[in-house]
């Protein structure tokens, strides 16, 4: 057997279940986008209906450009925070034992249910909840703030809660392969902290900060589940509405909208491969 | 009196803990000159030299370079650079930028590629300016970090083990290299090595370290020929150490070793009778004759080993003293009359060979790994 | 002075993050043990199992029994193919094959796929193909969907420290290809596989999005749990919380001695 035959038998299993749950799915979602649906049940056809009436509903734009918002609003706020974690970690926490403990203190609610942690807000955040009170008995405030829960305050924080691992893991694993003699070859040649991190740090640490920034993207960009419980039903996001959709049984217009936002998941995902190569640089 | 390029240690210490990695280091090296550092991994070479470069601060004493004290001056400030072990290349510049980036860092415009080129062609790396630092071979990642080190004109360049990760046949030709290039630039070179004729054939001072401690530092020829304590001698190679008790001082030193043997040297410090001391005899001096008829300087031995060098031939003996000793025979001598394993021989030397050892710095190094 | 000033604030952010990362969690964790006649929010009102015996006792919670049931099942199943099939993806992936660069891109859809549309078309598909959505096959593989192209991933960093001349020693030695798998390649991957199995089962364990659309009839615990959320208004969802969490850290516990232990024996 020849070693790309044999490379091929060995993925085969994994494609076959991609290609099945993934590949086919994927294109059932474009089919059904052409579909018609009359108010009963949808059916084969080769309609632009469904792109039609998602294109002319002027709530398309606002529900996408609600679902960017919190999207960038999220990036920004795990970017910061990950990488602050990360670069404390790696380059402030001599002790390899401790900076491994703390490396995994920080991922060990990756494997825990995000619908637990996402309800562990509700009692911080309600009307009697613990910052209204602490900020009461404080008198800081004399009225508890409405603002923070069911509302995008509340949205953002929970998203920031349940993904800013999911920059720390890659941007921490990025950071730790930075040789250290490079960065005292940069403090040699009579760079400040700030110059390193700027032109060493930062551009090394780049492969972590690209997936970690599809992953924040991608998760925040197809939930729907945070901002229906969160936004107590006050926002929407592309996935929310779909799901609306979806509930109401009109799958092909689900499936447009669908479209349009793999479309948009897709292409930048792709350029952000395309800035980084994100493969070469897992295989380092 | 110029100073550019001149270093003084004074009483340098750097403690990680309890332990003194650099213990009170008093030193003075030239400036222009070729400085080599040696002793076995975890002498405190290398720590001596980071704290020079500025990566380490002194636990107490003071660094003066150019006579200015920059014991506390940030490092990239103090006139050094430093050439690292394994290059430290930043991955994700290419060679232009990684030979530009001090230049950069000290603000220096767009002229900053060009200069950066300029040190490229200059070692011969001029047509790969645009590659990255993964696409070269192990040399050419050592001239770029060369390039770097000396794009900002230091006073001294520091060099870490720069030669351990080449090949044989490029470790000799990048030694000729480095040498030709300090003579061009005439500032001062300390180099970091745990190779003897690395430092042997580069330096004008050879600083040999153990324990933190300076155990000599003079001219090559004077580290090779006149070691000043058995360590020395061991770690230097190319000498047979002898252990021996005095028995009668004056203009010359009479001595006799534990199996018997008698021997006679001139004295170079202080001794008393009964002192217990230790000499060295070059292993060039040494000659072999059939037999066990005893002699004075001489050492009885058994033939173990045998290799032909091809300008000398090596003969290993067993003796009655626990430790290795060697003779390098001329080629013509040793097939006029050679030796086979197990003949029974006697190796003599003259008076003027031996070398006294002074210091009482014992260890074996690890020159027996060599 | 400058740098152990930086030290002390990012050891302070670090700080809050940990507690902003941890502090809702341990306010559930405390409020599971509400009393009875306790709220959703504190003061707690005495403490006790109340919640807990609730949980079990009244059938306001649906069918919980069933759904963690249907969990673990489905956990254990995406476990086992999840370990199995990415480990010789990740074997396959070590050189370049034809249709290795969009078999790579197939699996870096499936990880940023919003989870509900995977779940659309899964569930679109079968019903187009005339299948009944179940939680053991049409589930399953929604699971998988997530699941693997991780499994692929931790493989890649996995066999980056793995040298290829020890299966070559082995071959050298005379050994034939399975021997070099059982004997060599295996044992030692061992520990990162074991992180394959523990990825596999909590990912699907704690599955939600993908789920929605292709289990069917009967819900996992995730779904059960959210759909708890709308109508339940008792610290009884912090028990089941509380109860969740706790299972899940006993599996990380679990799989990291199972690693400490493997590796301790080289």
């Amino acid at each position: 057997m020849t070693p790309n035959r044999m490379s091929q038998l060995s993925v085969l299993p994994f494609t076959a279940i991609l290609i099945i749950f993934t590949g086919l799915p994927l294109l059932m979602v474009v089919l059904l986008s052409f579909w018609t649906f009359d108010g009963l049940e949808y059916r084969p056809d080769f309609t632009l209906a469904n792109f039609a009436a998602v294109f002319a509903a002027p709530v398309t734009w606002k529900i996408f450009a609600n679902t960017l918002r919190y999207a960038a609003i999220t990036w920004a706020i795990t970017l910061v925070v990950g990488f602050t974690v990360s670069f404390y970690l790696v380059f402030h926490v001599r002790n390899l034992k401790l900076q491994i403990g703390l490396f995994l203190l920080c991922t060990i609610p990756f494997w825990t249910s995000t619908v637990i942690r996402m309800i562990s807000w509700i009692p911080f955040l309600g009307r009697e909840g613990l910052f209204n009170t602490g900020l009461m008995q404080l008198g800081l405030i004399q009225q508890p703030l409405e603002f923070l829960l069911f509302s995008d305050f509340a949205v953002i924080i929970t998203y920031v809660n349940l993904f800013t691992l999911f920059m720390i893991v890659p941007i921490f694993n990025a950071m730790a392969k930075i040789d250290r003699n490079v960065i005292e070859a940069a403090l040699d040649a009579g760079a400040t902290g700030f110059q390193i991190l700027r032109t060493i740090i930062i551009p090394l640490s780049r492969t972590g900060i690209a997936l970690g920034t599809i992953f924040v993207l991608t998760l925040v960009m197809g939930d729907f589940f945070v901002v229906r419980v969160m936004s107590g039903g006050q926002s929407s996001t592309v996935v929310s509405a779909m799901k609306n959709n979806i509930d109401q049984m009109y799958y092909p217009q689900a499936a447009a909208m669908a479209v349009l936002l793999i479309a948009v998941v897709l292409g930048m995902v792709a350029t952000i491969l395309r800035v980084v190569d994100v493969r070469a640089e897992l295989a380092k | 009196m110029s100073k550019v390029g001149e270093i003084i240690l004074d009483k340098v210490t750097r403690k990680f803990g309890a332990v003194a990695a650099v213990n009170a280091v008093d030193q003075v090296i030239e400036g222009g000159s070729y400085c080599c550092m040696i002793g076995p991994s975890g002498c405190g070479k290398s720590t001596l030299l980071r704290m020079i470069a500025g990566h380490e601060t002194p636990t107490s004493g003071r660094i003066l370079i150019g006579g200015k004290d920059v014991t506390h001056v940030r490092t990239g400030e103090r006139g050094t650079a430093l050439m690292f072990q394994n290059y430290a290349l930043f991955p994700h510049l290419n060679l232009t930028d990684n030979v530009a980036f001090p230049l950069k860092i000290h603000g220096v415009g767009a002229e900053r590629r060009d200069r950066a080129r300029e040190m490229l062609a200059r070692v011969q790396l001029g047509h790969m300016a645009d590659r990255m630092p993964s696409q070269l071979s192990g040399g050419q990642q050592q001239r770029v970090a060369l390039a770097r080190a000396l794009i900002t004109n230091p006073q001294v360049l520091l060099l870490d083990e720069p030669l351990s990760a080449l090949d044989e046949f490029l470790r000799l030709r990048m030694r000729v290299e480095l040498k030709r290039l300090q003579n061009d630039l005439g500032i001062t070179f300390i180099h970091v090595t745990h190779t003897q004729p690395e430092a042997i054939a580069l330096a004008d001072k050879v600083i040999v370290m153990d324990h933190g401690l300076i155990e000599q530092a003079a001219h090559p020829r004077e580290i090779y020929d006149r070691p000043h304590s058995p360590y020395v001698a061991r770690f230097m190679g190319g000498q047979n150490v002898v252990s021996a008790r005095v028995l009668t001082v004056g203009d010359e030193i009479q001595a006799e070793g534990a199996e018997g043997g008698r021997f006679a040297f001139a004295p170079r410090a202080a001794l008393r009778e009964g002192q217990d001391i230790r000499f060295a005899v070059r292993r060039d001096k040494i000659r072999l004759d059939q037999g066990q008829a005893r002699a004075e300087n001489a050492m009885p031995g058994k033939v173990i080993n045998v290799e032909y060098q091809g300008t000398f031939v090596k003969v290993e003996l067993a003796t009655p003293q626990a430790e290795e000793f060697v003779a390098h025979l001329p080629e013509s001598d040793f097939f006029a009359n050679p030796f086979r394993f197990g003949d029974e021989v006697v190796a003599r030397w003259q008076p003027q060979d031996v070398c006294m050892l002074v210091g009482t710095n014992n260890s074996a190094g690890d020159a027996l790994a060599h | 002075m400058q740098s152990k000033l930086i030290f002390w604030v990012l050891t302070a952010v670090f700080g809050l993050f940990i507690l902003f990362l941890y502090g809702p969690m341990i306010a559930i964790f405390i409020l599971s043990f509400q009393g009875p006649t306790g709220g959703m929010t504190f003061p707690l009102r005495g403490v006790s199992l109340h919640w807990f015996a609730d949980l079990f006792a009244s059938s306001r919670y649906g069918d919980l029994g069933g759904a963690f049931t249907r969990s673990m099942i489905l956990g254990l199943l995406a476990m086992i193919i999840t370990v199995t099939v990415s480990f010789f993806a990740g074997l396959g992936f070590r050189r370049k094959f034809r249709g290795s660069g969009v078999l790579f891109y197939l699996a870096i859809i499936s990880l940023v796929m919003p989870g509900v549309l995977t779940g659309l078309g899964i569930g679109t598909l079968f019903t187009t193909l005339g299948l009944q959505t179940n939680w053991l096959l049409s589930g399953l593989g929604a699971h998988l969907t997530w699941t693997l192209p991780f499994g692929l991933l931790i493989m890649f960093a996995v066999l980056n420290r793995f040298n290829g001349s020890w299966e070559e020693a082995a071959r050298d030695a005379g050994a034939t290809r399975k021997q070099v798998l059982s004997q060599v390649t295996l044992p030692i991957l061992f520990p990162g596989l074991i992180a394959v199995a523990l990825f596999g089962l909590t990912l699907s364990y704690d599955e939600f999005p993908r789920s929605l659309l292709t289990v069917g009839t009967k819900n996992t615990l995730p779904l059960q749990v959210a759909s708890l959320t709308a109508n339940v208004t008792t610290p009884a969802l912090y028990a089941i919380g509380t109860l969740t969490t706790a299972l899940s850290l006993a599996v990380i516990v679990v799989a990291f001695a199972a690693i400490a232990l493997t590796g301790r024996k080289r």
